[in-house]
């Protein structure tokens, strides 16, 4: 989840930050070491004047005694002027102090200009044991003074006669010299506290907007709804997911859009979010589960082990969905899945290539009858690698626009004139050849190329009829009016010139998609409203259901060719046929007959009375539209 | 940045200030208490911080009126103070110790560092006894 860039952009920060601090306490440091360095110095330097003034105060010493010779006020002003001369900005007081035989300090001499001590007068020092110290050792000491005005140093000098101390030479210094080099440092260490600071705030910025962007992630890749993983995440993780490691299963809700219009879509919604905790309560952690959309779900399987137990996942999660009771409501519902699994991943480029097979394989199941599992194998392999081939050969042909129609003549039963035109999908190969719907249509059934195709087909036939007399019959899928871009189409294109919608049939096929009637009425009436007409295709065999036939108040009802072109052959077909004709009459639908391939179904037809012919004895479908009918 | 250090600067100040004060306000108690007079301590000062500091406490007695008192702490020599006084008189600057022939002792500040003087005479003259640990600031003489 977590890019390493992220990492790497925190610990630069954090490193930057410790080099500051680090620096920052090496500045203090040299601070440190620069005041020591000028001690040093000042000591030196001091002792060279102390030790010019220490041979001043010995010659006028000689050999009496020092407190008498010094009580003389003329012999102390000459010294006490060389001392006064060592005053400066940072030295404020310098005197000369005596240790009497009751141990008390005496001023013996001072230089100080202010605060000025009287001769002879007790002095008690801070820290005596080191001015004893200088006594008993005679060797220069230096007394750091703290919370003292505004002193910080003091030198002691010994002054020695015979190699005895005499006296100590006192020179108490101001802070100014440490101020100068706080000056000097200052600019410096505060230059390091504002990067600090800055390094410091940039740090915390960084940590919210990394938590944010945490959160933030948190709900790019969630799917509110079910709490699951969305599609974003599936694309997030696709490129670093090692392929060998997973099986992918594609989950897909039986007969969902039956709850959403039976209970609405709040139930739809609870039985979404009650499915989705029973398979992550039936998976690992390891296991990543997805909502791809709608009502399906992707799972990738982690293959933990030698043995690949993926199957056995998806058939717990099958069990378990079929077994869970929904209650919402009041209403108790119970929900099959459909799974296609795919295993062999590491077959496979990139995930999404593999999601395609898992994704066919659940189509199959659809197929087959759902609430089952078709796991991809070999023996399926053909047919799968057949399904991607037809998408892709239409995907091509598409944006190739190698998509075009044909047009077959309807012709009316009684006089042969043409009532309207069938247009009929052919697409044109790379060697322009003409491919027919029953090398595409199969592969394509449940995709969006599904949709797309159908879209481009009613562009090419609205462009083609929009400005002519002519009346032309549309195959559109119940799937195809399910689909709001295509619905859209078709109302943008018809509802503005009634004139054209009137000459439009759409041909409908009745199918297992048809799930609920009312739905399919609903659709129907939507182009009922717009003036154009329904056909019922392939009417008499497969799904065909006569209440839904009524339901949906169709104007023509198309007889199933695998009926027509036996009826001259068959006559058990022929009293079918008979009898929807007679049905479509006293329903007052108009009849049409496909599959008209010889004379003989021509004449039987004839013999029945259907309204509307059409078939190969009567016309091929062209890419050009035929005028008139010659047998 | 620069504000910032001025405040801190400013309270160190303060903070030293306060602290030099507090010790000045020490030592004198500590004096007070290790001085024994025939008479029960009662403290006067001319310093209303050192009046204040010494109220604070229950180990002294403070009067407000100077009649009252017998133990005078004073910063300068003040003009209804006479001679003939028997008040004992510790002052805050050690030139006092000259103006004011009765004071016997003082607490002054000396090249930065708290200095403590007694006249041994005037300790004598006025029956005080010290404790041993004030007895290294006795002095024979001012000087």
């Amino acid at each position: 989840m977590v890019k390493k860039s992220d990492f790497v952009l925190i610990a630069v920060l954090v490193g930057f930050a410790l080099f500051f601090v680090y620096l920052y306490f090496y500045i203090n440091n040299t601070q440190q070491a620069m005041r020591n360095y000028v001690i040093e110095n000042k000591i030196k330097h001091m002792s060279n004047v102390f030790s010019h003034i220490e041979t001043q105060i010995l010659k006028v010493k000689g050999s009496s005694d020092l407190v008498t010779v010094l009580k003389d006020k003329k012999v102390r002003d000459t010294i006490e002027v060389q001392l006064t001369q060592i005053l400066s900005k940072n030295t404020k007081y310098v005197y000369f102090l005596f240790l009497d035989k009751n141990d008390k300090f005496r001023f013996l001499l001072d230089g100080s200009v202010e605060d000025k001590a009287r001769f002879y007068q007790k002095f008690d020092p801070l820290k005596k044991e080191i001015y004893e110290d200088v006594y008993h050792t005679a060797q220069v000491k230096t007394v750091f003074q703290k919370n003292m005005e505004n002193l910080s140093m003091t030198i002691l000098y010994p002054v020695k006669q015979n190699g005895k101390v005499i006296g100590i030479l006192s020179m108490d210094m101001t802070t100014g010299v440490q101020d100068d080099i706080t000056k000097m440092i200052e600019p410096l260490k505060n230059f390091f506290v504002v990067l600090i600071i800055f390094i410091s705030l940039l740090i915390f910025v960084a940590v919210i907007q990394f938590f944010r962007y945490f959160k933030t992630r948190n709900q790019l890749f969630h799917d509110p709804l079910t709490k699951i993983f969305n599609r974003n995440y599936l694309q997030e993780v696709a490129p670093s997911l090692n392929l060998n490691h997973y099986s992918v299963a594609m989950f897909d809700l039986d007969r969902f859009k039956v709850i959403n219009d039976t209970y609405g879509h709040k139930t739809g919604d609870v039985v979404l979010q009650e499915c989705a905790k029973v398979f992550k309560s039936n998976i690992r952690d390891s296991d990543i589960l997805i909502r791809y959309g709608g009502e399906e779900f992707v799972l990738l399987i982690n293959k933990r082990g030698e043995k690949d137990n993926s199957f056995e996942i998806c058939q717990r999660i099958l069990e378990k969905t079929s077994q869970h009771i929904i209650k919402y409501d009041d209403n108790e519902i119970t929900m099959t899945l459909s799974i296609g699994l795919y295993q062999d991943l590491a077959y496979e480029s990139n995930l999404v290539e593999a999601i395609k097979k898992a994704d066919s394989m659940l189509y199959l199941a659809k197929q087959r009858g759902r609430d089952q599992i078709v796991n991809y194998s070999k023996n399926i392999q053909n047919i799968s690698t057949s399904n991607k081939k037809g998408v892709d050969d239409v995907k091509q042909a598409l944006d190739d626009d190698r998509v075009i129609c044909h047009f077959q003549p309807i012709v009316d039963a009684k006089d042969l004139s043409i009532l309207k035109y069938e247009a009929l999908v052919r697409i044109v190969s790379d060697n322009s050849e003409t491919i027919y719907p029953n090398s595409f249509l199969p592969y394509i059934k449940h995709t969006n190329i599904h949709y797309k195709l159908t879209k481009k087909i009613l562009e090419i036939i609205f462009n083609e009829f929009k400005n002519s007399d002519k009346n032309v019959s549309i195959n559109i899928s119940f799937l195809d009016l399910l689909n709001k871009d295509i619905v859209s189409f078709i109302i943008n294109n018809l509802s503005f010139n009634p004139s054209f919608a009137s000459r439009i049939t759409f041909e409908i096929l009745e199918s297992d998609e048809i799930e609920d009637i009312n739905i399919f009425t609903q659709k129907i009436d939507i182009l009922h409203k717009l003036g154009s007409k329904i056909a019922i295709d392939d009417f008499g065999s497969g799904y065909s259901n006569f209440k839904a036939v009524l339901d949906v108040k169709s104007d023509y009802l198309k007889i199933d060719g695998s009926l027509v072109k036996e009826i001259d052959s068959d006559e058990k077909v022929y009293s079918v046929v008979k009898n929807i004709i007679l049905f479509a009459k006293d329903s007052g639908m108009k009849t049409i007959a496909e599959y008209v391939s010889s004379k003989e179904i021509y004449e039987r037809l004839k013999i029945l009375d259907v309204d509307y012919m059409q078939g190969f004895y009567l016309a091929k479908p062209t890419e050009n539209i035929i005028e008139k009918i010659e047998i | 940045m620069k504000f910032l250090i001025l405040i801190l600067l400013s309270l160190s100040l303060l903070l030293g200030n306060q602290s030099g004060d507090k010790l000045k306000m020490q030592i004198l108690k500590n004096i007070c208490l290790s001085i024994k007079s025939e008479n029960k301590m009662k403290i006067w000062s001319d310093d209303i911080n050192i009046m204040k500091s010494f109220k604070e406490s229950d180990k002294f007695v403070t009067v407000s009126n100077f009649n009252d008192a017998n133990f005078i702490i004073l910063t300068k020599k003040i003009a209804f103070l006479t001679e003939d006084t028997d008040k004992h008189i510790f002052v805050l600057n050690y030139c006092l110790l000259e103006y004011i022939p009765n004071s016997f002792g003082a607490l002054f500040w000396k090249k930065g560092r708290p200095n403590i003087v007694f006249i041994k005479s005037r300790l004598e003259d006025q029956s005080l006894i010290l404790s041993d640990k004030l007895k290294p600031y006795i002095e024979e003489q001012i000087w």
